[in-house]
C-alpha cells in the first residue's frame, strides 16, 4: 500500500496534465487511496475474524 | 455577527456535550456502555482530525497542493498494520494494566521511573503547542466570525481565556472521577465520537457550499484555477525533493496516529474490546477521506474569491460563508471547528495530566520518606487532586504558549514539529514489542538523542523566526560552524525543515537505540518484561505473571492497596484473584509471591509502573534475582503455560466427545424407541387380520349346518383377511431389505414415458368408476431411463393409489412427466384432503406412520411411502411433497438418467 503513494510509482502521476479538468495527481491519489480503503474493507471483515478467534484460542 | 450570539451558541453547545458525556456516563450506571461499540471506537479515534485538519489543511492546499494529505494517507496505511502493532500494544497494555505512552515505555524497560519521566516531560514539550494551536484555531475563528481584529492580551476580554476555563471545568469533571487511570473515562470517549460526527457533518457541509453554491462544482474550481498561473504549480508536486518530503509526511503521520498522546489514549487506553479494531480499520480512513473531499476545492475556491484580499488561508472555511453573507452556515462552521478543538484539547490534557501525575510528581512524592510514611486513605484525594491541578496547568501553559508564542507560527507548522517530536517514540516501542534484546539505556538514549535533535533542528529556528535568539545561529550555524546550522545539519541541503529535521532524529534515535540496546547489560526486570512484550500472547495467562522473589506480608500489602484502592475494591480484588489463582489467603501471614505482583499491577493502574513498583517495594523485602533465575522462571512460566494450554485442548476434546457421545445416546435411545413402536404396530396389524381369519375359521367350524352361501362367504373374507396379512408381511419385507442393503437394482433401459402411459391406462377405468378425472401430461418424446423398472412402478403404483384413495368424488388426479436434462422427473397432483406443512417430511418415515397408526389408523399399511423414499434414494433421486391441508397435495419424484444415450423419439400425442 505504502508503494502505491511512493517513489517512483507516484512520480507516474505526478505531471501537470488533466483528466477532464482535474489534475492527474489529485485523481491518482483518491482513486489509490479508495482502493486502499477497500482493501482494508475487504482484509478486516474476512481475516481478522479467523485471526482474533486464533489468537484468543491460543 | 455578535459577540454574544457566539458565545451562546458556543456555550449551548457545551451544555450539549456535557449532555453526552453525562448520558454515556449514566447508561454505564444502568450497565450500558456506550463507547462498548466499534463504530463509537471508530468514530473516537478521529479525535485525530483535529483543529489543524479542520482549518490548517486548507491553508496548506493554498501553498502546497495536495501534500497536506500526507498527514491522513499515513494513517490509512497505519490502519493496514493495526492487528500486528496496535492490537498488540492493547494486549500489553491490558494485561500490564498501563495508563500513559509513558508508561508504556517505561513498563517495557523494567518499569524504570526515569525513563517515564523523560517521556512525559518530552511528551508535553511536543504537545503543549498542539494544545496552544487549538486554542488559536478557537480565538481566530471567534475573530473571524465576529470581523474583530485579533484577540489582544487583555484576558478578561479575551474570549479564549473563558472557553479555556469552561473546558478546563468539563475535563476536570468527567477526565478525573476515578483514581484508576485505566479506567475508562466513558463520558469523555463519548463526547468526542459526537464531536467527530459534528466537525465532519460541519465541514462537508461547508465544502458542499463553496464546490456546489459558489462555484458550480469540482470541474468548475479546476477549470478557473487552471487559468490562473500562480495554481499551476499546486497541481504537482514541484521542488527539488518533493519525493522526499510527501514520503517523510507519510511516515510522519504513520507514527503520529499511534504514538500522539491522544491517539494512545483513545486507540489504546480506552479500547473496551480489541475486536472494535476490526471496524476501525477501514473506518477511521474512510472519516479521513471524507473529511478531506472538500479541502482542494475550499482551498482554491477561497483563493479565487480572495485573490487581492488580505485573508488568511488557514480561515476559509468559515470566511467564505460569511463573505456571502451566510450566518448559519459560518455558525455551523464555527462549532464544527470549536469541536475538532475540544475534542483534542479535551483527550490530550487527560493523557498528559495522568502522565504528570503518573510518572513526574507520584514518583518524587513517593520517594520522600516523610511522604511515604504518611500516606493513609486520603492518598486517593491527593491523586485526584494532582491530576486536576495538572490539567489547570497544562492548559494555562498552553493558553499562554497561545497567547504569546503561537501567535508566530502558522497552524500548520506547529502541528508538524509535534508530529515530529512524538515520532521520537516510535523506535522504543516498536522495538520494544518486537525486539527482546531492546534495553532501557538504548530507549533512554535514543528518546533523549532524537528529541535533541528534533529540538536543535524544528524548535530552535521557530525561536529563532519568533525573534527570541539570534538568527544568525540558523543562518551561519553556532559559532559560525556551517555544518552546525540547524536546518542544513552536516550539509544536508535541499529538504524541507521537517524532513530534514525527522532524517536526523531518527537516525541518531535509532542508531543510539540499536547500539545502547546490544552493548548494555539489561537488568533481570528488563529482561523478563521483554520477554512479556514481545511474546504477549504466550504470558497473557494465568499463573504467568509473576518474578517477584522475597518477603512480604499480607498486612502490609493490603494496607497499601486499601489506601489507594479503598478497602472494598481492594479485598474484591484480591479475594477474586486468589480464587481464580487457587491461592489461599491468610490476611495475616506471608503474601504468596503472585499476590505481591498482582498487587504491583493493580497499583500500577493507578499510579503508574515505575510509582507502584517504589510503592510494593516499600512494604516488602525484595530478593534481587539474577539474570540465570528470571531466565528459569520464563522457563518454568513457558512449561506451565504449555501444560496449561495442553489442558484446555484436552478440556476441550473432551467437551466436544462428551456432547458426541450424549447425541449418539439419546438418537439410540430415540431410535430404540421408534422401534419399539413399529414392531407394536406390526404385531398390531398382523393380529388384526389373525383375529378375523380366527373368529371366521371358529364359525365355519363350530356350525357344519351352515348354508353354502354363507360358508362361502365366510371363506372368501378367511381369503381376503389371509392376502392382507400375506401383504403386510412382504412390505415389511421389502423395507427390511431395502434398509439393509439386501435389495439389489436390476437395471435396464426402458421408456418411463411408456410406463406412465400404461398405469395410466390401467387406472382411467377405476378412475371413472369413482368420478375422478384422472389427466396426463407428458413430452413428445420417447424418455428412456436407466433403472429398475419393477421397483420404480411400485412408486408409481404407490404413490397413484395414494391419489385414489385420498381424492373424493368429482376430484382430479393429474399425472406430469418432465425431461429435466439429467434426471427424469414425475408429479402425482391431486384433490384430496391435503397434508399439513409440518408433517411433508415425516409422511416419508415408517416410524411416523407405524406411530399415527396407534392415533388414527389410515387406510392402507403405512409402510408404502416409506419404501417408496427408499426406492427413489437407491436410484440417488429424492422425491418430497407439497401440500396444504383442503388444498390437495403433488407428490413429486426425480430419478437421475446416468445413460448418456437417452434417445428422443417423437411421440404423436403430447397430453391426454
Amino acid at each position: 500500500m505504502l508503494l502505491a503513494f511512493c517513489y517512483p510509482i507516484f512520480t507516474i502521476f505526478n505531471k501537470p496534465k488533466f483528466v477532464g479538468n482535474i489534475p492527474l495527481l489529485y485523481l491518482y491519489v483518491v482513486i489509490a487511496w479508495l482502493l486502499a480503503i477497500i482493501l482494508l474493507v475487504v482484509s478486516s471483515e474476512i481475516k481478522p475474524s479467523k485471526k482474533l478467534q486464533k489468537g484468543k484460542d491460543e | 455577527m455578535s459577540n454574544s450570539i457566539i458565545i451562546i451558541c458556543s456555550l449551548l453547545y457545551l451544555l450539549i456535550l456535557f449532555g453526552v458525556a453525562y448520558y454515556a456516563e449514566h447508561q454505564l450506571k444502568k450497565g450500558k456502555s456506550i463507547i462498548n461499540n466499534a463504530y463509537v471506537y471508530a468514530l473516537s479515534l478521529c479525535v485525530y482530525c483535529t483543529a489543524w485538519t479542520y482549518y490548517g489543511s486548507v491553508g496548506r492546499a493554498t501553498t502546497n497542493g495536495i501534500s497536506f494529505l500526507t498527514i491522513y494517507i499515513g494513517p490509512t496505511i497505519m490502519a493496514a498494520l493495526f492487528f500486528p502493532v496496535l492490537r498488540k500494544i492493547i494486549r500489553i497494555t491490558k494485561a500490564q494494566r498501563i495508563n500513559s505512552i509513558a508508561d508504556f515505555i517505561s513498563t517495557r524497560y523494567g518499569k524504570n521511573a526515569s525513563l517515564a519521566a523523560v517521556v512525559s516531560v518530552f511528551c508535553i514539550i511536543g504537545v503543549l503547542p498542539y494544545i496552544a494551536l487549538q486554542l488559536k484555531a478557537i480565538a481566530i475563528s471567534f475573530d473571524i466570525l465576529t470581523k474583530n481584529a485579533i484577540s489582544g492580551h487583555n484576558f478578561f476580554s479575551d474570549n479564549t481565556l473563558y472557553f479555556t476555563v469552561f473546558l478546563t471545568v468539563f475535563i476536570i469533571i468527567f477526565g478525573t472521577r476515578s483514581v484508576d487511570a485505566t479506567e475508562k473515562h466513558e463520558g469523555l470517549v463519548a463526547a468526542v465520537a459526537f464531536e467527530s460526527v459534528i466537525k465532519l457533518v460541519a465541514f462537508l457541509v461547508a465544502g458542499v457550499f463553496v464546490t456546489y453554491g459558489i462555484f458550480n462544482g469540482f470541474n468548475d474550481i479546476f477549470l478557473k484555477a487552471n487559468q490562473i498561473d500562480e495554481f499551476k504549480k499546486l497541481f504537482t508536486l514541484s521542488g527539488e525533493n518533493a519525493n522526499a518530503g510527501w514520503f517523510s509526511g507519510i511516515l510522519l503521520s504513520m507514527m503520529a496516529v499511534l504514538f500522539l498522546p491522544r491517539q494512545f489514549q483513545v486507540g489504546v487506553i480506552e479500547n473496551v474490546n480489541e475486536e472494535h479494531l476490526k471496524k476501525a480499520v477501514w473506518l477511521f480512513p474512510i472519516y479521513l477521506f471524507v473529511i478531506n473531499i472538500f479541502v482542494i476545492p475550499i482551498a482554491f475556491g477561497g483563493k479565487l474569491v480572495f485573490q487581492n484580499m488580505p485573508i488568511d488561508a488557514d480561515t476559509f472555511v468559515l470566511a467564505l460563508p460569511l463573505h456571502f453573507n451566510k450566518p448559519l452556515l459560518s455558525m455551523l462552521v464555527f462549532l464544527g471547528g470549536f469541536s475538532a478543538a475540544t475534542s483534542m484539547i479535551i483527550v490530550e490534557t487527560i493523557a498528559l495530566s495522568t502522565m504528570v501525575s503518573n510518572n513526574l510528581v507520584m514518583p518524587f512524592l513517593f520517594r520522600q520518606q516523610n511522604f511515604k510514611t504518611s500516606i493513609d486513605k486520603s492518598i486517593r484525594k491527593t491523586i485526584l487532586y494532582i491530576r486536576r491541578f495538572s490539567i489547570i496547568l497544562i492548559l494555562l501553559f498552553a493558553y499562554l504558549y497561545d497567547q504569546y508564542v503561537a501567535q508566530y507560527f502558522s497552524l500548520v507548522s506547529i502541528g508538524l514539529i509535534s508530529f515530529a517530536g512524538v515520532a521520537q517514540f516510535a523506535p522504543a516501542i516498536i522495538g520494544g514489542i518486537y525486539w527482546k534484546t531492546a534495553s532501557k539505556n538504548g530507549a533512554l538514549v535514543g528518546i533523549i538523542v532524537g528529541f535533541f535533535v528534533w529540538f536543535y533542528t524544528l524548535i530552535l529556528p521557530s525561536i529563532a523566526q519568533a525573534h527570541l535568539i539570534n538568527e544568525n545561529i540558523i543562518s551561519n550555524g553556532p559559532f559560525n560552524i556551517w555544518w552546525l546550522k540547524p536546518q542544513s545539519l552536516f550539509g544536508l541541503e535541499g529538504f524541507d525543515s521537517i524532513t530534514h529535521s525527522l532524517f536526523w532524529s531518527m537516525f541518531f534515535n535509532c542508531t543510539a537505540y540499536f547500539v545502547f540496546s546490544v552493548y548494555s547489560k539489561p537488568i533481570p526486570q528488563e529482561v523478563y518484561q521483554a520477554e512479556i512484550f514481545v511474546d504477549i500472547d504466550k504470558y497473557n495467562l494465568p499463573g504467568s505473571d509473576s518474578i517477584w522473589r522475597g518477603t512480604a506480608y499480607m498486612p502490609d500489602l493490603f494496607s497499601l492497596l486499601e489506601n489507594f484502592l479503598g478497602k472494598e475494591r481492594a479485598n474484591n480484588l484480591i479475594q477474586n484473584y486468589a480464587h481464580r489463582h487457587k491461592i489461599a489467603i491468610d490476611f495475616g501471614s506471608k503474601a504468596d509471591p503472585r499476590i505481591v505482583s498482582f498487587s504491583e499491577k493493580i497499583l500500577a493502574g493507578v499510579i503508574g509502573s515505575a510509582s507502584a513498583r517504589i510503592m510494593v517495594s516499600s512494604v516488602t523485602k525484595e530478593e534481587e534475582l539474577s539474570l540465570n533465575e528470571v531466565f528459569k522462571i520464563l522457563h518454568e512460566s513457558q512449561q506451565m503455560i504449555e501444560l496449561n494450554k495442553e489442558l484446555r485442548k484436552k478440556s476441550i476434546e473432551l467437551t466436544k466427545a462428551t456432547e458426541q457421545l450424549r447425541e449418539a445416546n439419546l438418537q439410540l435411545k430415540t431410535m430404540d424407541e421408534l422401534k419399539d413402536e413399529f414392531l407394536y404396530t406390526v404385531t398390531h396389524e398382523l393380529r388384526t387380520p389373525l383375529t378375523s381369519i380366527r373368529s371366521l375359521t371358529e364359525i365355519v367350524h363350530d356350525n357344519p349346518d351352515l348354508g353354502d352361501e354363507e360358508r362361502e362367504k365366510f371363506l372368501g373374507a378367511v381369503v381376503k383377511e389371509t392376502e392382507r396379512l400375506s401383504h403386510l408381511i412382504t412390505k415389511v419385507l421389502n423395507l427390511e431389505k431395502y434398509e439393509s442393503g439386501k435389495q439389489k437394482l436390476n437395471l435396464t433401459s426402458f421408456d418411463m414415458n411408456l410406463l406412465v402411459k400404461d398405469l395410466y391406462t390401467s387406472y382411467k377405468l377405476v378412475a371413472n368408476e369413482k368420478a375422478i378425472n384422472l389427466t396426463i401430461t407428458q413430452p413428445n418424446s420417447m424418455l428412456l431411463l436407466h433403472a429398475d423398472k419393477d421397483l420404480v412402478q411400485q412408486v408409481l403404483v404407490n404413490l397413484i393409489s395414494n391419489a385414489m384413495k385420498f381424492t373424493p368424488e368429482q376430484g382430479k388426479i393429474h399425472l406430469v412427466i418432465s425431461d429435466l436434462q439429467n434426471e427424469v422427473q414425475v408429479s402425482i397432483m391431486d384433490t384430496g384432503k391435503g397434508i399439513a406443512k409440518e408433517l411433508h417430511e415425516l409422511i416419508f418415515d415408517k416410524f411416523f406412520q407405524a406411530k399415527n397408526q396407534t392415533i388414527k389408523k389410515p387406510v392402507g399399511t403405512g409402510l408404502g411411502l416409506a419404501i417408496c423414499k427408499k426406492i427413489i434414494e437407491m436410484h440417488g433421486g429424492k422425491i418430497w411433497v407439497e401440500s396444504e391441508i383442503e388444498k390437495g397435495a403433488c407428490f413429486t419424484f426425480t430419478i437421475p438418467n446416468f445413460e448418456p444415450g437417452n434417445t428422443l423419439i417423437e411421440y404423436n400425442e403430447s397430453s391426454i
